[in-house]
Formats: C-alpha cells, sequence, structure tokens
C-alpha cells in the first residue's frame, strides 16, 4: 500500500489519508487532520476542505474513468 | 508574538502560534464577540476581518495573522458596518444572534469589494456563514438597503449597545408583588421587564416589551427586558408556565405568548394604575382626571410627571382591584407594524452574554470527550499524555464520557487529542441508522408491541368498501437540532452554599432538579442564571445528561474549588443524540366512489420523546401512547367518520428531544402526503378535497383559501413546474404552497413559498413573518438533507456540518407570508411553519415528477437544489 490514498467520493469530497505536506501558494503550510476532506465540487466556502456544500448543490462527481 | 487587532498592539505568547485566531481573541484576549460554531471551517461563525478580508478565525492559526490588521465585531468601524448593522437592525434581522457578529462583517467585506452586488453576489458570498434561524432572506435584503444607504447617504450613524442590566435576585418582597416579579419601573424611566421565557431567538422579548409598553402606556423604546428564574415563593413560581397550570418555569411548545398574554398584560395595567393612583395622589385629583400617554402622566391642570418621578411613590401603593387589560380598540403597538426587536442591537454589536461567554474568576474550562457509539461508557482510561498538555489540569470521568479540564478551550482541546480511551459497548446501540429503519419497518408491519391511541367507527370495514384507497409508508430519520451555538453550561459552588448554574435552559425547573440530585443538595439551593441562547429549538428542554449535569459532575468533582464552564464541540454534541426521533409511519386511507374521504387508519413506530420531559410525560405520556409522537396524527384538522391511530414506542439507547415542532414534524409529512395522494386517486383537486375535509374547521379552511389564492392555485403555470399544497392546524390555522421547477439536467428546484396563517391576535407582525420564514427554511433545511447516520456497529458517523448539511443561503426560495388577523387570543409561531415544508414539497414533487417521495430526506430519492 502506498502511504497516501485520495478517494474522490461519491459525488462528495477527495479523501486524503496519509502523510502529506499541504502548502498554500504563498508557501506557508496549512495544518490539517489525517485524513482530510478536500473540497471537489468547487463551492466550498473552506477551500482547500470540504464545508458540506456539495450535498446542497446537487453536485455531479461522476469519474471519467 | 504582536497582533495588530481593533487597532491596538497586542503582546499574545509565543506558545499561542499554533492556536486558532479564535481562541487567542476569545480565551485570551477576552473578546467574546467572535464566536465558536464549528470549529472545522464549515460555518463562519468565528469570522473576522484580516486585512479587510472575511476570515474564519478558528482555521488560523495565530502566527498567521502577525504582520496583519485583526478586526473583531468589537473593532469593527466606519461608514460600511454602519451602514450594514443599520439595515440589520431595521430589517429585524436579528434572531437567536449568535451568527450575526460573523455575517455583519462577511457582509462588510462583501460590500468593501461590490458596493451594488445583485443577489447571486450575495448569495455567492454570504452562503459560507450558516444560520440556524433562517434569517437568510432578511440578511440579502440588509445587504441590498445597506448598499443604496452607503450610495444614497446620509452616513448612518453607529449603533449602540445599551449598558447590561444586572441580574437580580427576587427579593421576598418582590415575590409576593403582583407587578414586581414582572417589570419594575426605575427612577429613569427604564421599564425592566423580566421575561419568564427565554429569549432563544423567537423574539418572545420584544412580544413581552410590545404588550407591556402597551398597557402601561410607556414609550416602546423604554422597555427593556432580562431573562428571569428563581421564581419560586410563597404563591408558587411566579414564572410558572400558565399554559401548564403554572406549575414550573418552561418556554416550549411555542406557547410563550399565548401563555403569558395576560399576566405580562395585567402586570403592566396594575403597574400603570399604581402610577395614575401615586400622581392623583401627589396632585389632589381624581385618577379619572389623569391621561398617561408615552411614560408621562398628565393633568387637564397642566401638571404632568415621568414614570421615573412616580415610580418609587406608585411601589408602595396597593394594587387597586379590578384592574382589566385594555380594549383592544386602543391599542397603539399590538397589531401595529414597526416595532424592532429590542434584543437586536447588542446581538449585533456581539456584547450579547450566551452561555459560552460565561466568566467568572478562576472559572476553568472543560471539555467531555463521548463515547463514539450511543450508550457506551469508558471502560479505561489513559490521560498521561493529556495531563502532560500545558495548561490542562485534570482528567474527569464522568457519566457522560471523560472530562478534560484546562485553562483555555485551546489547551482543553490538545488534551483531548490526546487522550486515550477505551469504551465497553455491552449497553451500546450497536446498530446502523439504516438497521434501526429496518427494524422501525418490521414493527411497523408486525404491529406487536402496538397501542391504540385513537379509534373512531369502523376503520377496517369502511376501509374494505372503499371505491378508492392508498397505502403508503412514509419513513424519517433521526435529526439533530445544531444550533449555532453548541450547547453550553457553567456552574460555580458559592461560599453561601448556593450552586450557580449559567445555562440557556428552556427549563430552569429541570436546571435545578438535575444540578441538585448530582450536588446533593437542596434544589432551592441552586440558582439559575438564564444566559441568551444562540439557538436551542428544543435542545435546550434537558433534563439530564446535559452540558449542566457535566457542569456539576466535574465541579464536585474537582471538590468544587474551581468554577467550570463545559463547553461542547460540535462534533461532541452530535454524539450526544437527543435528536429528533427516527419515524416510520403507514398509512391506509379510503373514499368512496364520489372521492370523499371515508377511512384513515394511521399507524406509527418511534422512540418516545416526552418521557424525557419530567411533568410534562406525566400528562402527555398515558396509556403508552406518547403524544409527543403522535401530535398531528392523532387530532388531523380533518373530519373522518372511521378512524384508527396507533403507535409503538421504539426502543433504543439513542436519546430522542423534542425538535422544533415535535411530532407534527413528521406526522404531518405522513398526513399531508397521503391526503394528496389519495386526491390523486381520486382525481381531485388537493384544495377541494382538503376544503370539504374542513368545513368543522373554518379558521384552517381560510388559511387555505389565502394560501391557494396568493399562489394562483389552479391557474396553469410554465412547462416544468408545479405546486404543492398542505394545511394545518397545528398551534394555529396555516396552509402552504410550494413552487417547485425541473432543470435541464432533471434537477428539482424550491422556487416560491407561500404561506398564510391565522396565529390569533397578531402582536407583532413582522416577528410573526420572520418566525414563519426562519420555520420554513428550518424545516426545508432538513427535508432536503437533514439525517444523522450510525455507521456499522453504531458509529456515529454525522457529527459536523460537513456531513449534516444545513441550509445555506444561495438555496433559499422566495417566501410570502400572508397573515390573517384575528380578535382571538395570540398563538404561537415559533413552529408553526416547520411541519408542511416536507410535505408541500413533496406534493409539488409528486405534480411535477410524478414520482411520489415518502422517504425524507428527498435528497436520498431524487436531484434537487
Amino acid at each position: 500500500m502506498p502511504d497516501v490514498t485520495i478517494t474522490p467520493t461519491e459525488n462528495g469530497p477527495y479523501m486524503v489519508s496519509g502523510p502529506v505536506v499541504l502548502t498554500a501558494p504563498d508557501g506557508h503550510v496549512i495544518e490539517h487532520p489525517d485524513p482530510m476532506v478536500m473540497c471537489r465540487c468547487g463551492h466550498s466556502s473552506n477551500k482547500p476542505f470540504c464545508d458540506g456544500t456539495h450535498a446542497t448543490i446537487d453536485f455531479d462527481g461522476t469519474l471519467a474513468n | 508574538m504582536k497582533l495588530v487587532v481593533n487597532d491596538a498592539e497586542v503582546e499574545v505568547d509565543d506558545r499561542h502560534a499554533k492556536t486558532p485566531l479564535l481562541w487567542v481573541l476569545r480565551d485570551v484576549l477576552g473578546l467574546h464577540g467572535t464566536k465558536f460554531g464549528c470549529g472545522a471551517g464549515f460555518c463562519a461563525a468565528c469570522t473576522v476581518l484580516v486585512d479587510g478580508k472575511n476570515t474564519k478565525s478558528c482555521q488560523t492559526a495565530t502566527d498567521r495573522a502577525v504582520g496583519k490588521t485583526v478586526t473583531t465585531v468589537e473593532g469593527a468601524a466606519g461608514p460600511v458596518i454602519d451602514a450594514v448593522r443599520e439595515s440589520w437592525y431595521r430589517g429585524n434581522v436579528v434572531q437567536c444572534g449568535y451568527c450575526q457578529p460573523g455575517q455583519t462583517l462577511a457582509a462588510v467585506s462583501l460590500l468593501e469589494a461590490n458596493p451594488e452586488p445583485d443577489d447571486a453576489a450575495i448569495d455567492a458570498w454570504m452562503s459560507g456563514n450558516l444560520c440556524r434561524c433562517g434569517t437568510y432572506p432578511r440578511i440579502r435584503a440588509a445587504i441590498h438597503a445597506a448598499s443604496d444607504a452607503l450610495s444614497l447617504g446620509p452616513e448612518p450613524a453607529p449603533l449602540i449597545a445599551p449598558e447590561e442590566i444586572e441580574d437580580r435576585t427576587l427579593t421576598e418582597e418582590e415575590l409576593v408583588d403582583p407587578v414586581h416579579p414582572y417589570l419594575r419601573i426605575h427612577p429613569d424611566g427604564t421599564v425592566i421587564a423580566y421575561s419568564s421565557q427565554i429569549e432563544m431567538g423567537q423574539g418572545i422579548h420584544t412580544g413581552l416589551a410590545t404588550i407591556v409598553a402597551e398597557e402601561l402606556d410607556a414609550e416602546f423604546g423604554a422597555v427593556r427586558v432580562v431573562n428571569a428564574a428563581n421564581g419560586r415563593g410563597p404563591n408558587g413560581d411566579v414564572y410558572g408556565n400558565p399554559d401548564l397550570g403554572s406549575a414550573f418555569q418552561l418556554t416550549g411548545a411555542s406557547n410563550s405568548m399565548k401563555g403569558f398574554w395576560v399576566r405580562y398584560r395585567l402586570a403592566a395595567a396594575q403597574a400603570r394604575a399604581r402610577l395614575v393612583i401615586a400622581a392623583a395622589e401627589a396632585w389632589g385629583v381624581p385618577t379619572d382626571e389623569i391621561e398617561v400617554d408615552g411614560g408621562v402622566l398628565r393633568h387637564g391642570s397642566g401638571r404632568q410627571a415621568a414614570f421615573g418621578e412616580l415610580a418609587a411613590r406608585a411601589e408602595q401603593l396597593a394594587v387597586p382591584d379590578g384592574v382589566q387589560p385594555k380594549d383592544p380598540a386602543d391599542y397603539k403597538l399590538i397589531g401595529r407594524e414597526g416595532r424592532l426587536r429590542v434584543d437586536a442591537v447588542p446581538k449585533i454589536l456581539g456584547a450579547t452574554r450566551y452561555t459560552i461567554d460565561v466568566t467568572v474568576p478562576g472559572m476553568l474550562t472543560a471539555l467531555v470527550l463521548h463515547p463514539p457509539r450511543f450508550g457506551a461508557t469508558a471502560a479505561s482510561v489513559d490521560d498521561e499524555a493529556t495531563l502532560a498538555e500545558s495548561g490542562v489540569t485534570a482528567v474527569v470521568p464522568i457519566e457522560e464520557g471523560v472530562a478534560v479540564v484546562a485553562e483555555t478551550v485551546a489547551d482543553a482541546q490538545r488534551g483531548l487529542r490526546a487522550l486515550v480511551v477505551e469504551w465497553d459497548d455491552s449497553n451500546a446501540e450497536r446498530r446502523s441508522s439504516a438497521e434501526l429503519l429496518g427494524e422501525h419497518l418490521r414493527l411497523l408491519e408486525s404491529g406487536e408491541n402496538a397501542v391504540t391511541a385513537r379509534d373512531e367507527g369502523d376503520v377496517d370495514r369502511a376501509l374494505d368498501g372503499a371505491a378508492f384507497t392508498v397505502d403508503g409508508t412514509y419513513t424519517l430519520p433521526y435529526l439533530a437540532h445544531a444550533p449555532m451555538e453548541p450547547n453550553n453550561a457553567a456552574c460555580r459552588m458559592r461560599e453561601d452554599g448556593v450552586l450557580e448554574v449559567w445555562v440557556a435552559s428552556e427549563a430552569p425547573e429541570y436546571v435545578k432538579m438535575n444540578a441538585s440530585s448530582i450536588a446533593g443538595i437542596d434544589k432551592e439551593q441552586v440558582e439559575v442564571q438564564i444566559t441568551f441562547a444562540g439557538g436551542s429549538f428544543g435542545l435546550h428542554s434537558s433534563a439530564e445528561h446535559d452540558p449542566t449535569a457535566e457542569a456539576v459532575q466535574i465541579a464536585r468533582a474537582l471538590d468544587w474549588k474551581h468554577p467550570i464552564k463545559v463547553q461542547s464541540l460540535r462534533e461532541e454534541e452530535f454524539k450526544v443524540g437527543r435528536y429528533r426521533a427516527m419515524a416510520v409511519h403507514r398509512v391506509r386511507a379510503g373514499a368512496d366512489a364520489d372521492g370523499h374521504l371515508t377511512a384513515w387508519q394511521q399507524q406509527i413506530v418511534a422512540a418516545p420523546t416526552s418521557v424525557n420531559l419530567p411533568f410534562v410525560r406525566d400528562v402527555m405520556f398515558t396509556n403508552n401512547v406518547d403524544f409527543f409522537t403522535t401530535t398531528g396524527a392523532v387530532d388531523p384538522p380533518y373530519a373522518v367518520e372511521n378512524f384508527r391511530l396507533e403507535s409503538t414506542n421504539f426502543e433504543t439507547p439513542l436519546r430522542t428531544m423534542v425538535w422544533r415542532s415535535v411530532g407534527n414534524s413528521h406526522t404531518e409529512f405522513a398526513r399531508e402526503s397521503a391526503i394528496d395522494e389519495l386526491a390523486i386517486a381520486t382525481g381531485r383537486d388537493p384544495v377541494d378535497l382538503r376544503r370539504e375535509l374542513l368545513t368543522e374547521s373554518p379558521r384552517t379552511l381560510r388559511a387555505l383559501e389565502l394560501a391557494a389564492e396568493h399562489a394562483d392555485w389552479g391557474s396553469p403555470l410554465p412547462e416544468g413546474h408545479a405546486r404543492g399544497i398542505t394545511s394545518s392546524s397545528f398551534l394555529g390555522h396555516s396552509a402552504q404552497v410550494t413552487e417547485v421547477s425541473l432543470d435541464d439536467r432533471g434537477r428539482v428546484h424550491v422556487d416560491r413559498i407561500v404561506f398564510a396563517l391565522d396565529c390569533g391576535r397578531n402582536v407583532n407582525p413582522d416577528l410573526i413573518r420572520a418566525q414563519v420564514e426562519g420555520g420554513l427554511l428550518w424545516g426545508l433545511s432538513a427535508a432536503l438533507w437533514g439525517q444523522i447516520v450510525l455507521g456499522e456497529g453504531g458509529d456515529i458517523v454525522t457529527q459536523n456540518f460537513d456531513a449534516y448539511p444545513v441550509m445555506r443561503m444561495r438555496s433559499v426560495p422566495q417566501i410570502q407570508v400572508h397573515l390573517i388577523d384575528s380578535a382571538e387570543p395570540p398563538s404561537g409561531v415559533g413552529e408553526v411553519s416547520v411541519p408542511s415544508a416536507a410535505p408541500a414539497l413533496a406534493n409539488a414533487i409528486a405534480a411535477l415528477t410524478g414520482t411520489r417521495i415518502r422517504e425524507l430526506p428527498f435528497s436520498k430519492t431524487i436531484k434537487i437544489y
């Protein structure tokens, strides 16, 4: 098993588990829990993390593969 | 570290570098206007401005704010915030108020970036800030109003918070006076009204201020209202709820105005009569020559005195016999538009004291880790790493879990994360929510343990002989209240042996029972200080195993050496439960060949709720039937000759609690959906069918006609649009029409809600509309997305707003409220619009798509936004 696993959940966020360093464009390290839940719908007000909005906007997260 | 907060440079210890800015602001700098809501960036209650941009302080490490300017609600100043606050105040935006400092700062940031935002821009910007009271439509309108004010001028003046009123304990003299437990007039003319009813957003302080000012003929602006408790004296509890025989103090069942309509008007009329006598005596004139208006007594001779001048003299007088409240024809305030909420200004300014804000010298903060499955208990606790964390002072196992006691929330939170607890599951609920639903449905099918709640006529024969029948099973999930302020409590044992408890409780009597039994003291040795509630919606009706119980256990374990504040983390509150019960219903209804309803059989399976409320259960749980489960089903507004209702009490360690609109939150979904199904089956118009069933309920019928009229019921809608209708006699008399549309991706959108209501006399029409709006959004949010999920083995999966989506501004439909004025006494409005939100939508979706959805939330079945 790799150290880091990224799982796009059904019509929901990315679940990211494992030792990950998350950095902002300005280089500062963003603290996060493990696993962390990352926005996939683009509508979170808590980016890069999920805030649950995907469920209220009927986000279609169907995978291409 | 050096921070610049509200234009002042402050030094903060480096050990807080990684502490969320929220906790440094609150616990280190003592700025309590910034609120905690979720701790995870989902709700934005903690919004502050960092370099002018709205920022979630719970997600900002304090060292990230170094070199930037931080502005909190306490320090925000200038024309934009002034315009925002003024429009918030004028628009009666605020309800519980807990989220409003964050909302107003987010609005400032928006207006700085975009001075004339349209609805779409407002929705996009403001959707980060959650509000559980449902103030979104008013926030949107207030932002437009602020934008207009800024472009048109003149510059609004800043709002100024009134001075805080000291808590007081009634003296023995005050307890036996007919007036003083309820109001007192100060020498400066201020009228202090003592509210037996906790203000949790519903607006009862403003309602009481209105009826008190009306009967006193005082200026509305002269009335201040505070939460009161500890009213037990020789004549019983002066704050006892008249709707419950005045036995004990309780805010609930939306009955505050209904229950206290007589008492506060009478107390004010009596106070006015004493003032008139005092003036007559002072001036040597007959009482009937004295006129009272605007807080001033006048005589034709030219003599006059303000209330404050005569208050002390008047207080010495006996209340004359036969004082009666005013003739309604003389009302100047009641029923009129224009009242602004009396609690709005301090809430907008972040000055209102909620339980989370209680601080007394030496107080320690406790966070409680609750079991991950309902009914599990701590088997072993390894607290070594926790106690090694700086600021942590103790780890205390209590009945509900394990408490970490520390100097600040951030310290306690680090301690909590380091805590290792093994849980004993021997009494735990190990079923998943899907398995629990399956068991509810099995009991519904088998009928074992079912009890008959009402049985009239011959339902079986009527169903057999029916020309048309419908048979539907409706399922509803567990729901959390999730108010913006997680449930907190604080206590301290005073040197005089009195245990003081600060809590935003709907039932101060329960607090006394709960705290005294744990402390091992007499009930009257507990003094309750009622704080403002950052929402409750029924959650704060608990009588045991709640933050009060936790705080008292912790304080006792630490030998009463420290005042203790228990603060709930959002996750921990979800893990405590006290949910709206899961409920399943089966309705079989029959109609004759002409489409007239002839038979109604309904079965319910749900865990009982009233059993958790002392005294209430004595009258609400009888013969194994829980009225809090069957309300709305056992007493429908519709006349039907053959009727049977059965209910089964579900057993589980999962605790239930009253949840805004209680049983009606599920029974009306089944009832109003089934009526609609019958209308479809018989080919009848659903308004026409209801009209026929409401001939004995003229007030409900009138609401139905009014809603139908304003929604243009029966007129054609464009392709892809549809309407659904409901009616109800819950609390008042109401009807709702919901309009929906289908987009090109097959998704349903809720476009418009028209709500008609007869709630008796309209004391403050605008506050009634605000409650109806909030109740609709509350009901709609739950209907669309709300459900508590327990995973395999009973693990509590739903623990924060990411997994428990609640409505954000972008999903708010248009809402139109039409009030019917009436000379009947006022009835409640806080819950009145909640039950119809789901069935009106289900009926609209059925009309739109032909699909009948009987399972909530809707998002499990269809694409909806």
